[in-house]
């Protein structure tokens, strides 16, 4: 089931964020009748990618029956309507102004810049000594129609309001 | 004891007490098992719940490996007092978070899915942790059944006690119900015992129920009706009869008075004539035979025989008659001696007969003395006289000691008679021999038997002709 195999082995860091990238698809819903009614998901990478190919194998992927599309590209001037979005940490300077952007009005936002949570994106990836944990804008999801499980908000290691 | 010998009062109140105590036990031991698994597949539903509950609310934690959430998670299973262990898995079944208890550690090592699984003190069950319709891990959760154990006893020994309670009861019951069928039963047979014991028949027994004892009872009453009536009717019969016989009695008591003067009077009367009859004709041979020819003192001869004989007849008549008025007189007798009496007469009077007499010494019996002298002449009489034919005769006089008693007897070697003829021996004037063989009156056997008989005895005789013949008779008077 996860996409990127067990936890035998030690897990690079993009693999496992990778991985969550992927499941935090399942925790989260969208308000939005557009986004509710299309035929698939558009997970983007915008930037610089991190994953490289480790991401790739959810292209395809199946949730709650629909299938996952990856893009990846370098500006938001060219990107299409993202249903989720990792923000890279190459876009560190005015990732706000990418927030604004329209095309983003109901996607869910997640980056590993620091403080993304905090400063208006909806999950940031933190590090916790040697593991990876989440914060999350419960304030930001809300306005922009993402419905975020309290599972996922249980395991946030901060949630803003 | 047996049952058949039980009074029917215990009998029913056993038969309710069994089939109550039978009826109780199979419902309370219905409701037990029903009780089992109801509460089991409570257990199993309630466990299942708290599963499905935990193991949705862990997917997120599992998928994101918090395992400090899902130990938190597991943690909540305390609140379940019956739950002793809890453990989550991953897909790969590596064992994530538990919660124990006891504090011992015992997840299995590859739990398969179920929903439920009773072993002997405990229940498990193993969840699929589920996210998006895959399977990421698993959920095991065990829970003792020490509270079912425990529900169950407090179940059984409820139970127990209401059970006794009601059989009691039921017995309470029964004791008191069962008078309504046995008391009427009991008051007729106390009737029955009564009747039986007293032969009162004028006795009824009481109507109490309207069902079959009732039904009993009324027959009952009814055969006492008849029993009542036809004892009347047999009282009244006997009454009449006893008067019949009375009269009859009475009838012959005078007839037979009367024949016996008649025949007394007769024989003594008779005596008279012959009398003169023997003495003219003595006379006449005396003074008158030179005047007589030798024919007419022939007929004379005849005349004088033949008014002997009479005579003989008259006195044996005459003693015949005295025998059955006579009035008995018991005493101890020592009939060897008469008969020694009445041999040494026989043998003074006929000197020149040759006759061995054989006389069992010291035969002692009961009896009138005069009476027995009598039977016993006329018996050893009656042996002298039919072996007169022999030249020398045998006369045996004993006594067979038998079980029912002395059996006497007279026995001699001489004439005999055909036994055809025995039933005619001891009839008054009935002679199986003619005068002109042996003299005799016909009346000495007859005068024998009365005496016997008078004896409460029994006369019998046993012969050949001319090879003797022996007479028996007992006695059998105090």
């Amino acid at each position: 089931m996860l996409v990127f195999g067990g936890n035998c082995y030690a897990r690079s860091e993009y693999e496992i964020k990778a991985a969550y990238l992927y499941n935090f698809i399942k925790f989260v819903s969208w308000t939005s009748q557009s986004v509710e009614a299309a035929g698939e998901i558009n997970v983007c990478i915008l930037g610089k990618d991190p994953f490289q190919e480790l991401i790739d194998p959810i292209n395809g992927k199946k949730i709650q029956g629909k299938p996952i599309k990856l893009f990846k590209f370098e500006s938001m001037k060219v990107a299409p309507s993202c249903t989720v979005i990792f923000i890279s940490s190459s876009e560190r300077k005015g990732f706000e102004n990418i927030l604004m952007t329209p095309a983003l009005e109901h996607a869910l936002t997640v980056s590993d810049i620091e403080d993304f949570a905090k400063s208006g994106g909806m999950i940031g990836f933190v590090q916790v000594g040697n593991v990876i944990r989440f914060e999350i804008n419960l304030d930001s999801a809300r306005k922009s129609g993402v419905d975020i499980s309290s599972k996922l908000l249980e395991l946030a290691q901060e949630v803003y309001q | 004891m047996t049952w058949s010998k039980l009074p029917i009062k215990t009998k029913l109140i056993l038969l309710t007490f069994i089939t109550s105590v039978f009826g109780i036990l199979i419902l309370s031991a219905s409701l037990i098992w029903y009780e089992n698994l109801t509460y089991r597949q409570q257990i199993s539903q309630e466990l299942n719940v708290i599963g499905n509950m935990l193991a949705d609310r862990s997917n997120a934690a599992l998928v994101f490996g918090d395992v400090s959430q899902l130990k938190d998670n597991i943690n909540s299973l305390k609140l379940r007092e019956s739950i002793t262990l809890g453990c989550i898995y991953n897909e790969k079944n590596q064992v994530l978070a538990t919660f124990s208890r006891s504090g011992k550690l015992g997840c299995p090592d590859k739990p398969r899915s179920t929903s439920g699984v009773f072993e002997d003190d405990h229940f498990y069950t193993v969840q699929d942790i589920m996210l998006d319709g895959e399977v990421i891990g698993r959920l095991y959760i065990e829970s003792t059944l020490e509270e079912l154990r425990r529900h169950l006893q407090n179940y059984v020994a409820t139970a127990t006690i209401v059970s006794a309670l009601a059989v009691l009861g039921l017995l309470i019951i029964s004791a008191i119900l069962q008078r309504t069928v046995t008391t009427p039963l009991l008051h007729l047979s106390e009737t029955a015992t009564r009747i039986a014991n007293d032969k009162n028949y004028r006795l009824r027994a009481e109507l109490e129920s309207f069902d079959e004892i009732g039904e009993l009872t009324k027959s009952f009453n009814a055969m006492l009706e008849t029993i009542e009536y036809q004892n009347k009717e047999i009282l009244k019969s006997y009454g009449s009869l006893e008067r019949q016989v009375e009269i009859r009695t009475a009838e012959l008591k005078a007839a037979n008075q009367e024949l016996e003067a008649f025949s007394y009077s007769v024989s003594h009367d008779l005596r008279q004539p012959l009398r003169a009859i023997d003495g003219y004709s003595e006379a006449i041979a005396e003074d008158c035979s030179e005047k007589l020819d030798e024919l007419a003192v022939e007929y004379l001869g005849r005349i004088r025989s033949a008014s002997g004989r009479m005579s003989m007849l008259i006195d044996s008549m005459l003693t015949l008659s005295r025998v059955t008025r006579h009035k008995l007189d018991c005493e101890e007798v020592d009939l060897s001696q008469i008969v020694e009496g009445i041999a040494s007469e026989l043998r003074s009077a006929h000197p020149n007969r040759d006759v061995t007499m054989t006389i069992a010494p010291n035969v002692k019996a009961k009896g009138d003395e005069r009476l027995l002298h009598i039977a016993l002449s006329n018996l050893v009489e009656n042996a002298w006289k039919y072996s007169s034919k022999k030249e020398s005769a045998h006369i045996e006089f004993g006594v067979i000691n038998k079980r029912e008693g002395a059996v006497y007897f007279v026995k001699d070697d001489g004439a005999g008679f055909d036994m055809k003829y025995a039933d005619r021996l001891f009839v008054a004037f009935n002679r199986l021999h003619t005068p002109s063989e042996f003299e005799g009156s016909g009346i000495g056997l007859a005068t024998v038997f009365r005496i016997i008989t008078r004896h409460r005895g029994r006369i019998w005789a046993e012969s050949e002709p001319s090879r003797g013949s022996t007479f028996y008779f007992t006695l059998n008077v105090q």
